[in-house]
């Protein structure tokens, strides 16, 4: 897996600190938070809940909420500083270049307009997205409208919605939510989005319909050349989708690598910790290995590295300093005092 | 436990300002009848009349030449009673009506159905018409009150009860032998009264001005009885020449109406454990 | 299989009357349960798979006697259920006992884990005073690995693995015969469901229980179970030994539930998506077999007659007009308009 800077990196988030105001007091959620993606590039940012991952995600497209400020180091998308931007720049910035899905796509959906209504709002509102008109030609704004309602429908194929002109017409509470999710996959793409980020988009969905949306996401890595940013607790869709892995514990990445490497030969001792509490089934028996204790609370958390109460291999020195990110191979980085005399 | 709600009154100095103001209304309230003697309320002078805010009289006096100040004073004792009793009266009998309402379905259509009534007339209008046969003492109007203010916590607790007799951990409970009897009075019920005793605080101000609304409009108890919302109904003719008449009974109103809204906020938030952390 | 019948279930059906809008003409009925047959034997984990709608946890209150089916009968160690009585009652309850699936709304938000403890020790009959009913309740809560000091702490205070702990205590401490899990590691981060999961595998062996799962994370099923069924629109579709059944799947729906679990390993093949569409409502049931809308491999039998669940190995049962069939042929590709 090529490391080197061929593909331009789509964005470049490095030593990200966010506070979070809880109980009176700012307490620090995300520390030397550092990321990269490259154009057609798959990441997948896992963690457990309260790993800061879907923090993360947020602050790059300034969805962070009302109670978190970011304190320190810098997000660029392509190229451009994205914490300097004011609101209006952040609006076109999230309209055009990323692409934020969540969760839950009833909550996203408009539950008044059609779906084909909300898709092709996207083509009306920046006409620049469809086909230039012939020239000499100006289009009026009923063709202009058709066009727009039939690109929705082109995309909505491309997602995969069986029938996609009747399903166009229909309102958002009336589509499943494996559809409704397929929507807004459509949306996002719509956009024609430098990156598109997907927290944990198929979470609550069936594990079946989980299996369709994982599949098409895979296709649309081939045929499109998406650059996604995936946040899943999921080892085995990271497993599937990712090219690079960044695993997130207590607020910060404490290992970053290829998605081969990483299942291979992790490094860090919560990263391999968590690979080995999945259970996985070797021949006819199921393995796994849980990880004792839990992680600790935003507002007090441990002194040095975050994870050396739960540490099988704890040195004195965890107690005290937090370990830096270091690269111990080509693209792989971790956060580990284990690892400080072998960092290249 | 004591010393823990000290700690988070000192922590939110609204609600501790508000539990201040309101403890001074209220001590004044309780002192004032033994202080100042009932008579103050006949003593009419029409020498003395509209005089404007002095040494001699702090607050200035009213179209009869009374004393402003110790008719605010009375007035607070009264209103204080009154209001208080008419709230917790329509707490209990809303709060069991409602309880009652959530629990037996039988009973539910027939009670929803009289609460509709209740609510469906403008509250002004129903008390005027219990206070036009029962007569307009202070204690009629306070019953016409009661009446007016009820169907709203009996539908707040219904409400309550119906949504908590679902939540999963009635089910739990359930399959752990707790039986329904239990169930209600150690489970149900404590975890629905705050919500709905949550809206008690403000409803006292509310009571007030409703009060003050109809002696505003000749419901109210007359010129002999000191209550604030008729020494601001009856200020309202003055209110150009002689604006204390309005002002300080108005404060009053406002200030006890604010002070309990920021408590009873307060409260909420300090009783309900899942809110705590 | 000489172990004792703990469980009996015999076509028992559970249907909802669905509330009719002005829309509709004749009221609807979900069919939540449909006609479900299954035994649970001592010592024996029966684990129940399936997704949204399939009606497992339907069957799980209807094991709990927190619904009565609306036709057919469960019998619990040789007494129908449906004849237990008020007294009888709290006994049937000390002996079968459920985790729900959501910890933290299985406990009163205002009761410290001291009273949710005790408490269905004295309604249930299993302690007489105070002193060994507290003696009781820390036993449990050690026994599930949590230290005593916890009982002094309300439910928000706790984190999600020790909510779930604490509700497995609960319903152990009254030593009951069958226990049923609901989803007891869905809405639990990775780490604590492998505590969980070690927690209960441990349990099983010390305190000889016999377990019900029920789980749509099929490689949880597959570890803890003995024996699997696997539901789909409130029937079974198919039931085996675990071996068997994850081994060889004979229902083209247990191929592609089995198949869809993403492998946490980069260089296994990718999954298919073998099911297509989404689980069909359970009010409109399509006809023939339930399955046939989402089947890649429905031919126009499947689209006619319901495929009734019966014994095509010892011990192998499936309801499949061409049971094996996802796994000889390959899917036939998807229609794309």
């Amino acid at each position: 897996m090529a490391s080197g800077g061929e593909r331009p990196a789509v964005l470049e988030v490095r030593d990200l600190g966010v506070e979070l105001g809880i109980g009176g007091k700012w307490v620090q959620a995300l520390h030397d938070v550092s990321l990269t993606i490259r154009g057609g590039e798959v990441l997948g940012l896992v963690g457990e809940s309260g790993s800061g991952k879907s923090l993360t995600a947020l602050s790059i497209p300034g969805l962070l909420p009302g109670n978190a400020r970011v304190v320190g180091g810098s997000i660029r998308l392509m190229g451009e500083d994205v914490l300097g931007l004011s609101e209006p720049q952040l609006n076109r910035l999230r309209t055009r270049s990323v692409a934020f899905i969540f969760q839950n796509p009833t909550t996203f959906l408009n539950p008044v307009l059609t779906v084909g209504a909300q898709i092709s709002e996207i083509f009306e509102l920046s006409p620049e997205l469809l086909d230039p008109p012939g020239a000499g030609v100006r289009p009026s704004r009923r063709s202009r409208r058709r066009q727009a309602w039939a690109k929705g429908i082109e995309y909505l194929r491309v997602v995969r919605i069986p029938d996609p002109e009747r399903i166009a017409r229909q309102y958002p509470f009336e589509l499943s939510g494996g559809m409704q999710q397929r929507a807004v996959i459509a949306m996002a793409l719509a956009r024609k989005p430098h990156l598109v980020i997907a927290d944990e988009i198929t979470t609550a969905l069936d594990v079946t319909v989980q299996a369709q949306i994982l599949s098409l996401l895979s296709e649309l890595r081939r045929s499109i050349g998406m650059t996604l940013l995936l946040i899943t607790h999921d080892m085995g869709i990271v497993a599937q989708l990712a090219d690079r892995v960044a695993v997130m514990y207590s607020g910060t990445v404490v290992e970053s690598a290829d998605v081969r490497s990483l299942f291979r030969e992790a490094r860090h001792p919560y990263a391999r910790a968590l690979l080995a509490a999945v259970p996985t089934i070797r021949g006819d028996r199921t393995i796994f290995q849980a990880i004792p204790g839990s992680m600790p609370a935003v507002s007090d958390p441990p002194a040095g590295c975050r994870f050396h109460p739960r540490c099988p291999r704890v040195l004195p020195h965890c107690l005290a300093v937090r370990p830096l990110s270091l690269l111990v191979g080509p693209g792989h980085a971790v956060a580990c005092h284990l690892y400080e005399e072998r960092a290249e | 436990m004591a010393i823990a709600i000290a700690g988070r009154l000192w922590q939110n100095k609204l609600a501790a300002a508000g539990l201040a103001v309101f403890g001074i209304i209220a001590l004044t309230g309780a002192m004032a009848p033994l202080v100042i003697p009932a008579s103050v309320v006949r003593d009419v002078t029409f020498a003395a009349k509209l005089t404007p805010p002095s040494g001699q009289h702090w607050f200035g006096t009213d179209d009869y030449g009374r004393d402003l100040f110790f008719l605010v004073l009375l007035a607070a004792h009264l209103d204080l009673r009154t209001a208080l009793f008419v709230v917790l009266a329509a707490l209990a009998i809303g709060i069991c009506l409602g309880a009652l309402a959530g629990f037996v379905k039988r009973l539910d259509e027939p009670l929803m159905r009289i609460t509709d009534v209740f609510l469906s007339i403008p509250s002004l209008v129903l008390a005027m018409a219990i206070a036009s046969v029962l007569g307009r003492s202070i204690e009629n109007l306070s019953i016409a009150l009661v009446f007016v203010s009820w169907p709203i916590y009996c539908r707040l607790m219904r409400g309550q009860v119906l949504t908590e007799k679902e939540k999963p951990y009635v089910r739990a409970l359930t399959t752990l032998g707790v039986g329904r009897v239990r169930m209600i009075f150690r489970h149900i019920i404590p975890n629905t009264l705050f919500p709905v005793i949550a809206r008690a605080p403000a409803d006292v101000g509310l009571i007030l001005i409703t009060l003050a609304a109809l002696s505003y409009i000749g419901f109210g108890p007359g010129p002999y009885v000191p209550e604030w919302g008729s020494l601001v109904a009856a200020g309202q003719a003055y209110i150009f020449q002689a604006p204390w008449l309005v002002t300080f009974p108005g404060a009053a109103i406002f200030l006890t109406s604010l002070s309990l809204n920021l408590v009873g906020d307060w409260a909420r938030d300090v009783f309900d454990p899942r809110l705590r952390s | 299989m000489t172990e004792p019948l703990v469980l009996e279930v015999e076509r028992v059906v559970k249907h909802f009357p669905v509330r009719r809008h002005l829309l509709e003409r004749r009221p609807g009925r979900v069919r939540a349960v449909d006609g479900v047959d299954f035994q649970v034997r001592a010592g024996r984990t029966f684990g129940l798979v399936g997704e949204s709608g399939c009606g497992k946890t339907t069957v799980a209150m209807l094991l709990v006697k927190l619904l009565a089916p609306t036709a057919g009968r469960i019998t619990f160690e040789g007494r129908d259920l449906a004849g237990i009585t008020s007294r009888a009652v709290k006994e049937f309850r000390r002996r079968v006992q459920i985790v729900f699936q959501d910890p933290y709304g299985s406990l009163d938000p205002r009761q410290t884990m001291r009273s949710a403890l005790v408490e269905p020790l004295f309604t249930l009959g299993v302690a007489r005073d105070r002193a060994r009913a507290l003696d009781r309740a820390v036993e449990s809560v050690e026994m599930v690995g949590l230290d005593a000091e916890i009982l002094r702490r309300l439910p928000h205070e706790l984190s999600g693995g020790q909510r779930q702990r604490v509700v497995i205590a609960r319903a152990l401490s009254v030593a009951p015969r069958l226990l049923i899990l609901d989803e007891p590691t869905s809405s639990v981060d990775v780490s604590v469901q492998a505590q969980i999961l070690s927690l209960l595998a441990d349990l099983k062996r010390r305190e000889g229980l016999t377990y019900l799962l029920i789980s749509h994370n099929l490689v949880v099923v597959r570890y803890m179970s003995d024996v699997v069924a696997v539901m789909y629109l409130g029937k079974i579709v198919e039931m085996a030994e675990s071996a068997a059944l994850f081994g060889a799947p004979l229902h083209p729906y247990s191929t592609a539930l089995i198949s869809a679990i993403p492998v946490p390993d980069p260089e296994a093949p990718t999954i298919s998506a073998l099911a297509r569409g989404d689980v069909s409502s359970p009010v409109h049931m399509p006809p023939g077999c339930r399955y046939h809308p989402r089947c890649p491999f429905a031919e126009r039998v499947c689209r006619e007659i319901e495929p009734p669940l019966v014994e095509l190995q010892p011990g192998h049962q499936a309801a499949c007009h061409f049971p094996g069939v996802a796994r000889r042929s390959a899917p036939v590709p998807e229609p794309s308009r």
